[in-house]
């Protein structure tokens, strides 16, 4: 199918960076401010969902932009990974700016329009990843969000939160660097950055020198991605508002960096350059060492949200794992969990937002017959866990399926024992504040409610996604019929 | 191929406890009574629409239901009534009927009973779902909703004893679940499908067959208590309310060895596991775990503790019959989930009579029982002689059919079984008879001499029922059989 020429994967961007200025415009009058990020999240994803049809019918759209130096331009497409990608941070940031509203007003932070401001760029950047049509303009949108997500990390200026930020920044913008080398080389070896569906640097450069140059890639998004032991900021990030830590440190910077990866090895290198290469392999070892190692850190951790960061790490290697075996049932597990991972931990950081608001407790020996306060909340909190797991029929259980069936189509059925020791620890870790939740008796000094509409409606409505997405994950326009096309492009089943 | 209908019914029979199960934790905060009430008739409606199945599966059509089409879930869930799914799931509904209506009484002065009847009720939903589902993927998911919705009937007394039983419950069903999904990963990869009813759908791959042959066995262990995999049995089962008990024991173990069935005929069928011969040292297992089971419930002096060590071993003997390969084999194995299910259904309601009126656990203290509680103790005496397996009861037959198989093996090596099953008769006898002649000759322990009656009605006419089933199964046996033997053929191809 032939590409066809649109403006909407620019204007997908643009309405969020015009809405951030309203926001900054409008910043004395809290309802209209709050107004603008409702209306720019809501009309961002409109925008997105109008292109579904065509995409999911194996489209591309197109938008060339302006030339920056000879054979390099500011070029937008939307297809289908494109658009897997952009439809579900637009789509969370809905729900992140509800929840944002209820907490920055329940908590009377201070800042609050810096932090819709940069909230509102943030988001405009990751769908500028998402619709990066070559590696240039990508890296112009990843610099962009590193450097507009340092304020949310630093937001509450505290001199924690001050190291943290510099942590944060040494060690994306040290990782940003070492993608604009591979970037050159590439362009160098090639002569040409655009995405293509089976790859572009087959046949330029000898076997040795293209290894090199996925390594100095695979390291420069492993920051973003978190691989260990590229992973330590992340955790540290934690001291930011929840609502950062629930849409950019689960979602959108983390899932930037996997989702830059997958580009290199399917539209810049390609599934069978890889495969030549021989770099699938060592990608799955080091990912399989990440999803066992940060699962053990997490256990370790009595901060929820910390256990939840090294969580985070874990999960996100589950997404390269998947894209490393290089075959079609392992990529789809793995970009299939970028959206159900999305959703789960996006729950399971609200509600340690919902527990940290209504009762001021971060500890999860402090959370002791939580559920008895906050019912739904914990609920929530226990139908995402379940997902951590992998249990059915939630949609965690969907993504274990599809990496499963990928290992074994790979013919490495040794990362089956690496799923089933993961699962093992996540239940080991999430089991825990569940039980103490519900079954232990409460501390006296935990007092507190279920929490306000603002905080509790996207909880639950990110929970019942996750449970929807795993009880029918291939209806019409679901993340994983984009996937299923993805896949269909990058391999060809 | 037998003929293949479409009917609503077997998704009425597992989708209504899920529903009702939902439904009753808020009636129950209005009205206990409405509660009790919605409970028990959601067990029937789910009975009846099984026993409404009945004419057409026995007549030799096979019912299927698509819940959740291919195009919209990575595998069909679908439901599927054959022969084999239709006998076991109507002795689960019907038993579950019964609990219920002794939990009425029994829970009385128990906590949190709206949440009690709520995971009895979602449990209902998911044994019906394992048993009626057409494929691997959907039982491995009820699999995995009945660990989660049976975790809540364990730990119901919410003691550190019952939450430390709980939690390796939970953790080794987690970690033998997982097993059981890399075999189901594994098999799908293999074979391309999952579906049961075609006989088995697995090759020969060398290796491979036997780890997903034992990734398979893990799994079905694991839910049947079967040596070394045994050891959450004999701390969860005593450990819940005693209704719970009664079906843990007489339900809840039984999806393994179904499990174990369906993985024997339907997915490598009887062929390839014969030419693996992987089913003699399954044989072996089986036996040990039936010597092992009944050896160590000599020793407890705690009546649901025992209880639960004999469910080992009777579950030794299913597993006997399954790997026996032969026609009499099976239908040993099968007749004894049924009359297991009715008599360790009984037994642990009658010890759960004696904790009611008495507060008892412990045999020794059992000491004159039968003249306070005459009926209860008649119940407790019929079903454990049953177990023993003295004719005319049901137990008999098992262990009669049992024997058959062994013997139509034709080979030497298989005899050995028929003395396992001779002595493990003898372990049932002594760890059962001494309660029975103390229960009736004992004297009555002075110091805590106090005057009690038998248990209210609602809780006596559940037990008397199945000790009546364990009767008529023993004598008129045309009962099971008619539908036994069909369904084995039907696993056999014949």
């Amino acid at each position: 199918m032939e590409p066809v020429h649109s403006i909407r994967p620019v204007l997908a961007i643009a309405v969020s960076l015009a809405c951030a200025f309203l926001i900054l415009a409008s910043g004395k009058r809290q309802n209209l401010r709050e107004f603008w990020s409702i209306f720019g999240a809501t009309s961002k994803f409109l925008i997105i969902l109008s292109m579904f049809p065509f995409v999911l019918a194996g489209g591309v759209y197109l938008f060339e932009g302006p030339g920056i130096a000879p054979g390099i331009s500011l070029d937008f497409r939307a297809d289908a990974f494109s658009l897997f990608f952009s439809s579900l941070s637009s789509f969370l940031w809905i729900l992140t700016t509800i929840y944002s509203i209820g907490y920055m007003r329940t908590l009377k932070e201070h800042r609050q329009t810096r932090y819709f401001f940069c909230f509102a760029i943030c988001v405009a950047a990751t769908v500028g990843i998402a619709h990066a049509n070559n590696l240039f303009t990508l890296f112009i949108f990843y610099e962009l969000l590193t450097l507009a997500t340092y304020p949310l990390v630093i937001h509450e200026e505290t001199p924690k939160a001050m190291k943290a930020g510099r942590k944060y920044l040494a060690y994306t913008l040290t990782g940003g660097v070492v993608i604009l080398l591979g970037m050159a080389w590439t362009y160098y070896l090639a002569g040409t950055l655009t995405f293509a569906d089976h790859g572009f640097l087959s046949g330029h450069g000898s076997p040795e020198v293209l290894r090199v140059l996925f390594t100095i890639f695979i390291i420069g998004f492993g920051v973003k991605a978190a691989i260990m032991p590229l992973h330590a900021w992340l955790p540290t990030a934690m001291v930011a508002p929840t609502p950062v830590s629930a849409l950019l440190h689960a979602v959108a910077v983390v899932k930037a960096g996997v989702f830059g990866i997958i580009r290199i090895i399917y539209c810049v290198f390609g599934t069978e350059l890889a495969l030549d290469l021989g770099v699938g392999l060592p990608l799955a070892v080091v990912a399989s060492f990440t999803i066992i190692v940060a699962s053990i850190f997490a256990l370790a951790q009595d901060n929820l949200k910390l256990r939840l960061a090294y969580s985070t790490v874990s999960q996100l290697a589950y997404v390269i794992l998947g894209a490393a075996l290089l075959s079609p049932y392992g990529l789809m597990g793995g970009m299939i969990h970028i959206t159900h991972h999305a959703f789960m931990k996006i729950t399971l950081f609200f509600c340690a937002g919902a527990i940290l608001v209504q009762t001021g407790k971060k500890n999860i020996s402090e959370m002791d017959g939580i559920g008895e306060k906050m019912p739904l909340t914990m609920a929530a909190f226990a139908i995402a866990a379940a997902g951590m797991m992998g249990i059915p029929p939630t949609c965690g259980f969907i993504s274990k399926w599809y990496l499963c069936l990928g290992a074994m189509e790979a013919g490495y059925p040794i990362f089956l024992l690496v799923m089933l020791v993961s699962a093992l620890l996540n239940a080991a870790y999430f089991i825990p504040p569940i039980y103490g939740a519900f079954f232990k008796e409460p501390d006296a000094s935990l007092k507190g409610k279920e929490s306000s509409w603002w905080l509790l409606a996207p909880i639950l409505i990110c929970a019942a996604m996750s449970l929807i997405l795993g009880i029918v994950p291939m209806m019409p326009n679901t993340p994983l019929q984009l996937v299923m096309v993805s896949v269909h492009k990058f391999i060809g089943i | 191929m037998s003929e293949v209908v479409t009917s609503y019914l077997p998704a009425i029979a597992v989708l209504a406890p899920f529903l009702a199960g939902t439904m009753v934790y808020y009636i129950g905060r209005k009205s206990e009574h409405a509660r009790d009430i919605v409970s028990i008739a959601t067990c029937i409606v789910s009975f009846l629409a099984i026993a409404a199945m009945a004419p057409a599966v026995l007549g030799g059509k096979v019912i299927e239901l698509i819940l959740i089409s291919g195009e919209v879930a990575p595998v069909e869930i679908a439901l599927r009534v054959d022969k084999l799914s239709l006998i076991i799931a109507m002795v689960c509904s019907f038993e579950w009927i019964l609990a219920t209506i002794y939990s009425i009484r029994y829970m009385d002065h128990e906590h949190a009973r709206n949440r009690y009847y709520t995971f009895m009720l979602l449990t209902l939903g998911s044994v019906l779902g394992v048993l009626l589902t057409k494929n691997l993927f959907a039982l491995f998911i009820f699999f995995e909703l009945m660990l989660l919705t049976s975790y809540v009937l364990v730990i119901h007394e919410e003691t550190p004893a019952a939450m430390k039983a709980g939690k390796l419950y939970l953790f080794l069903g987690i970690g033998t679940g997982l097993v059981l999904f890399l075999a189901i990963v594994m098999t799908y990869m293999m074979a391309g499908t999952l579906n049961f009813g075609l006989g088995g759908i697995l090759e020969y791959h060398g290796t491979m067959s036997y780890l997903i042959f034992i990734a398979f066995l893990i799994g079905a262990m694991a839910k049947a208590g079967i040596f070394p995999l045994h050891l959450w049995l004999p701390v969860a089962h005593p450990i819940a309310p005693s209704p719970a008990s009664a079906l843990l024991s007489g339900v809840l173990v039984k999806e393994g060895c179904y499990l174990m069935i369906r993985v024997i005929y339907d997915v490598f069928g009887v062929d390839l596991v014969a030419q693996m011969g992987v089913h003699l040292p399954l044989a072996i297992l089986a036996g040990f775990t039936m010597f092992f089971g009944s050896a160590v419930a000599i020793k407890q002096t705690n009546l649901k503790t025992m209880l639960g060590y004999s469910t080992i071993g009777q579950m030794g003997y299913i597993f006997l019959g399954m790997s026996l390969l032969t026609i009499a084999g099976l239908q040993g194995a099968i007749v004894h989930i049924i009359h297991h299910a009715m008599m360790k259904g009984a037994l642990f309601l009658t010890a759960g009579a004696i904790i009611y009126k008495t507060g008892i656990r412990e045999i020794g203290e059992m000491a004159g029982i039968g003249k306070k509680m005459p009926i209860t103790m008649l119940v407790f005496t019929i079903t454990a002689i049953s177990m023993i397996g003295i004719p005319p009861l049901c137990g008999f037959i098992s262990k009669w059919m049992l024997a058959m198989g062994a013997l139509e093996t034709g080979a030497p090596v298989f005899m050995i079984f028929i003395v396992v099953l001779i002595l493990s008769s003898i372990m049932n006898a002594a760890y059962f008879m001494p309660i029975i002649i103390s229960a009736y000759f004992g004297e009555e322990d002075h110091d805590k001499k106090v005057e009690y009656e038998d248990v209210p009605v609602s809780m006596l006419v559940p037990m008397a029922i199945l000790a009546l089933g364990c009767i008529i199964f023993g004598i008129f046996t045309n009962i099971s059989f008619s539908a036994i033997v069909p369904a084995v053929n039907a696993l056999f191809g014949a």
